[in-house]
């Protein structure tokens, strides 16, 4: 088995992208191009950030916090399919899940009919964060180039990425190490072999953040089908202390508390 | 005799390399550094590796730019040529946070505009020992192991605290220090 293994820091935190490159009777392909489908893989992962980040001006989010109220910006057809999961899951969730931080969760509405989706801000003082989505799905875009580029190359899809926990695999079994955010090391958790898992911590000074509402539960790991999804699930999951959330169960997810709080 | 020789050495040297050595808990090689500088600068057909040392005074200068501190003083400049023209520099540093240790390398234009930023190696360890003399050592000289490995099995780390300030905060010094770094190499771009 040939892997290649990469990282750099985006997406605030360290990215990993593997890719096996080679299995069984050699196959004929075009030479470097394992190579290619990790470029591939970060242009995925930069277009998510400079779409979805809260910091860069360029971005829809950092344009639709800085308009008025009234304001109708087309966005890219990425952050529209983010703010539509989003919205749906804060119906499911019965607010819990909210992309305003609080903001003005009904504040802002997606109107998708005219083609290029329109983002609308219906109150000056609505903020959106994506960072609590965004980051799963861009671990699921990456993952997309890189199972392309292997269809493309005539090799199985056989690769994974990894944005510090938020992990999705297809294709290669992955064994999980999960981190110790309070002492520090890593102790052998699960093997992933299909599909996404994200861990996340809310502990007193975690970077996560959630809207209003103390969370039940801290550290917080879910896996689901795509990455998106466990992202988002671990904040419901947090909030309501249960890993049997209804929201969990009709996602087909499931969900670890590895640190209840009482 | 020599095999015989190597077998009682190895005996010998295992277990010693166990006490001076606690294993970090995870760790991934990414890339040496001539896989890097070779990825960062795919058009040159020569590096050329110069340590250079910035003297207190420069360093001072920098921290004050920085706003921050800039310990470290001798670096290692891998200049990348094509025939007689400068394409660049690969710089490797490496970064403690609180319980993991990350090499990572930035590959500078001659204009000092970066080009790429790799991460080299990752550990993570239990407590203190990511600051301890001992545990750092071993890792000195060896950003190892090929990218392209057989038989591997993989294993990645799931958290939620990491973060790439740390590195983020490398880079940003390694970019301010580029030009001081140049003239300490005898190189002017």
């Amino acid at each position: 088995m040939t892997v290649l293994r990469r990282a750099r820091p985006a997406l605030g935190t360290l990215v990993e992208l593997g890719i096996r490159t080679s299995e069984g009777p050699r196959r004929a392909t075009r030479p470097g191009w394992g190579e290619a489908a990790l470029s591939a893989g970060w242009a995925a992962l930069a277009e998510v950030e400079g779409a979805m980040s809260a910091f860069l001006p360029e971005s829809d989010v950092f344009r639709f916090n800085a308009a008025p109220a009234g304001a109708r910006l087309e966005v890219r057809s990425g952050t529209a399919a983010v703010l539509r999961l989003s919205r749906a899951l804060w119906r499911e969730s019965g607010g819990l899940l909210d992309v305003s931080l609080g903001t003005g969760p009904a504040a802002w509405s997606l109107d998708s009919a005219g083609g290029t989706p329109v983002l609308c801000k219906h109150a000056a003082e609505v903020r959106l964060d994506l960072g609590g989505i965004a980051k799963g799905y861009a671990v699921d875009r990456a993952l997309e180039a890189l199972a392309a580029a292997a269809a493309e190359a005539a090799q199985p899809p056989a690769c994974w990425v990894n944005a510090g926990g938020d992990l999705r695999t297809r294709g290669v079994a992955v064994r999980v190490h999960l981190r110790d955010e309070r002492a520090g090391g890593a102790r052998p958790w699960i093997e992933l072999r299909e599909g996404a898992l994200a861990t996340s911590d809310f502990g007193a000074r975690a970077r996560a953040r959630l809207a209003g509402e103390a969370p039940r539960a801290r550290h917080v790991s879910v896996v689901s089908p795509r990455c998106c999804l466990s992202d988002a699930l671990t904040k419901v999951v947090a909030l309501s202390g249960r890993a049997d959330h209804p929201l969990v169960l009709a996602h087909r997810a499931r969900a670890f508390i590895h640190d209840p709080l009482r | 005799m020599w095999a015989r020789y190597r077998r009682v050495s190895f005996t010998l040297l295992a277990p010693a390399a166990v006490l001076v050595a606690p294993a970090p808990s995870f760790a991934v090689d990414y890339l040496t550094a001539e896989q890097a500088q070779a990825d960062s600068f795919p058009g040159a057909d020569r590096f050329e590796v110069r340590e250079v040392e910035l003297s207190p005074e420069e360093r001072a200068a920098l921290a004050s730019r920085l706003a921050a501190p800039f310990p470290r003083s001798r670096w290692t400049l891998r200049l990348a040529w094509r025939g007689g023209e400068l394409l660049g520099a690969l710089v490797v540093d490496d970064v403690v946070g609180k319980f993991e240790r990350i090499t990572y390398s930035v590959g500078l234009g001659p204009d000092g505009i970066i080009r790429q930023v790799e991460i080299l190696s990752y550990r993570e360890s239990h407590g203190q020992e990511v600051r301890l003399p001992l545990w750092r050592k071993q890792f000195v000289g060896k950003s190892a192991a090929s990218p392209l490995r057989i038989g591997e099995d993989i294993a990645g780390i799931s958290g939620a605290t990491l973060s790439c300030a740390h590195v983020a905060e490398g880079v940003r010094r390694i970019a301010h220090a580029f030009p001081e770094l140049l003239r300490a190499g005898g190189v002017t771009p």
